[in-house]
């Protein structure tokens, strides 16, 4: 019963990156320039994961262009945007970020 | 006046931007319903030369007219309906936090009639939710379930996890009954029960009576206030009559009392997991300390129990489990306790998809 009930919280705990609304960002340390910040989203769930440190996040994600960002919407992928082969993101991300928060939002209420 | 210009400029610029904070997303409804009402059992009465009346009192349809303005995210497992018409029913309302931060409110008023009964409701709640604290007030006026009260929280939150909080304040309610006191029960400590009959101008009449088989006694013929023959007997007036005069005495002397209002301390919790395939949602909130600020002292609560520590609370909670895509469990529960006054719900179930 103790394992049972200890196998249940480590299963609530698990991917609660992805709790709610949540942007996430993949991305290593050669590419922080090209990085955006999260900081206009601090009252969603943001998370920064690097390379190096979560490698077993990015395989699980499937992560394959640096810089990322996932959007998600409890646990459910919303949106992916990914970077180009410049190692940059999309000039609008930040636009389209808003723009699926938005529609999270609108379907909530 | 330049700076003049400027200045207008940026008070109109920043309260047009507050105000799209407020009001993005809400929706303004209006909503008219009518449904079949529940008809009561055929009655009949039988006249002396044996013709059949039928005395059933035939109920009219029920209708409730809605009108609203709500800004009141759903939890991921609550069913969002296409369009508002006041039926909605939100956890959100009764747990601590929302499924979103900042601000909330819903403002609905009904008036409608149901088995043959008008009713007039009013429920508006507003709630701000941040990090670290949480501000709720809520008016909710209920003709079809007898509620109404007031209350206004605010707390300090303290999020253990993404998931998981616990909240510590105050909260303001009011009451308008002196919970926990029978006013008929303390008239007919002193007084015999027909004395209560002769108040509201019932008057009876001794006759007597003889059996067939000559055995006598005597009884008494009940009349109303203008005469009416009501009753013909003790048994029957207290079977039929009394009731209503018991309620009616009852209702008059807690009005006479008036209401109260208490600020209680408040522990809260919430805990909200969400996924297609499994959530739960737990809240719950638990009041041990109470100071009476309004109301007559002598018919409070307090004044019932004894002492100002009982113990209110409300829980909640909403669990859901698909197992597998054709076969899953749910349950819901809701549990609370506010002066001797106590609303259970239970739902449980299981859906096996064909």
């Amino acid at each position: 019963m103790r394992y049972l009930f200890l196998l249940f919280c480590l299963g609530l705990q698990a991917q609660d990156y992805k709790d709610g609304i949540s942007i996430v960002q993949f991305s290593a340390e050669f590419t922080k320039s090209s990085e955006i910040s999260l900081k206009p989203y601090k009252s969603y769930n943001t998370h920064l994961f690097y390379m190096s440190k979560n490698s077993k996040i990015f395989d699980k994600n499937k992560i394959v262009y640096i810089p990322t960002i996932c959007i998600y919407n409890d646990g459910e992928l919303v949106k992916k945007i990914e970077a180009g082969i410049n190692l940059k993101l999309p000039e609008d991300t930040n636009d389209i970020i808003k723009e699926e928060i938005d529609n999270i939002l609108n379907n909530q209420f | 006046m330049r700076f003049i210009f400027i200045a207008l400029f940026f008070a109109i610029n920043v309260n047009a931007q507050i105000l799209k904070k407020v009001f993005k997303y809400s929706t303004l409804y209006a909503a008219y319903t009518q449904t079949n009402s529940i008809q009561p059992q055929k009655t009949f009465y039988v006249t002396q030369s044996s013709e059949l009346i039928e005395t059933t009192r035939r109920n009219p349809a029920d209708e409730i007219r809605t009108i609203g303005f709500r800004k009141l995210a759903f939890f991921g497992y609550e069913d969002k309906e296409r369009f508002y018409d006041g039926s909605e029913q939100n956890n959100s309302i009764n747990s601590n936090i929302g499924n979103v931060k900042g601000l909330e409110y819903l403002f609905e008023y009904q008036k409608g009639i149901q088995q043959g009964r008008e009713f007039e409701n009013k429920q508006y709640f507003i709630r701000y939710l941040a990090k670290w604290w949480i501000a709720k007030g809520e008016v909710n006026q209920n003709q079809l379930i007898d509620l109404n009260y007031k209350s206004a929280d605010i707390r300090l939150r303290l999020p253990l996890s993404k998931k998981l909080s616990i909240s510590l304040g105050g909260v303001y309610r009011t009451y308008d009954k002196a919970y926990g006191h029978n006013p008929i029960q303390k008239y007919l400590e002193n007084n015999n029960w027909w004395y209560l009959s002769y108040e509201y101008g019932h008057y009876d009449v001794p006759y007597d009576w003889t059996l067939p088989d000559g055995q006598t006694g005597f009884e008494y013929f009940w009349f109303d206030q203008n005469d009416n023959l009501i009753s013909y007997s003790d048994l029957d007036y207290r079977n039929s009559i009394y009731g209503n005069l018991v309620n009616r005495y009852n209702r008059e002397q807690l009005a006479l009392i008036g209401g109260f209002a208490d600020v209680s301390a408040v522990v809260g919790l919430d805990f909200y997991h969400y996924r297609k395939s499994f959530w739960m949602h737990i809240y719950g909130n638990v009041l041990p300390k109470h100071k009476l600020v309004e109301g007559d002292e002598k018919y409070s609560y307090g004044a019932f129990v004894g002492n100002d520590d009982w113990i209110d609370y409300s829980l909640g909670g909403s669990f859901g489990l698909r197992i597998t895509k054709t076969f899953g469990l749910f349950a819901e529960l809701t549990n609370q306790r506010w002066w001797d006054r106590e609303l259970k719900t239970i739902k449980v179930g299981v859906n096996i998809r064909l």
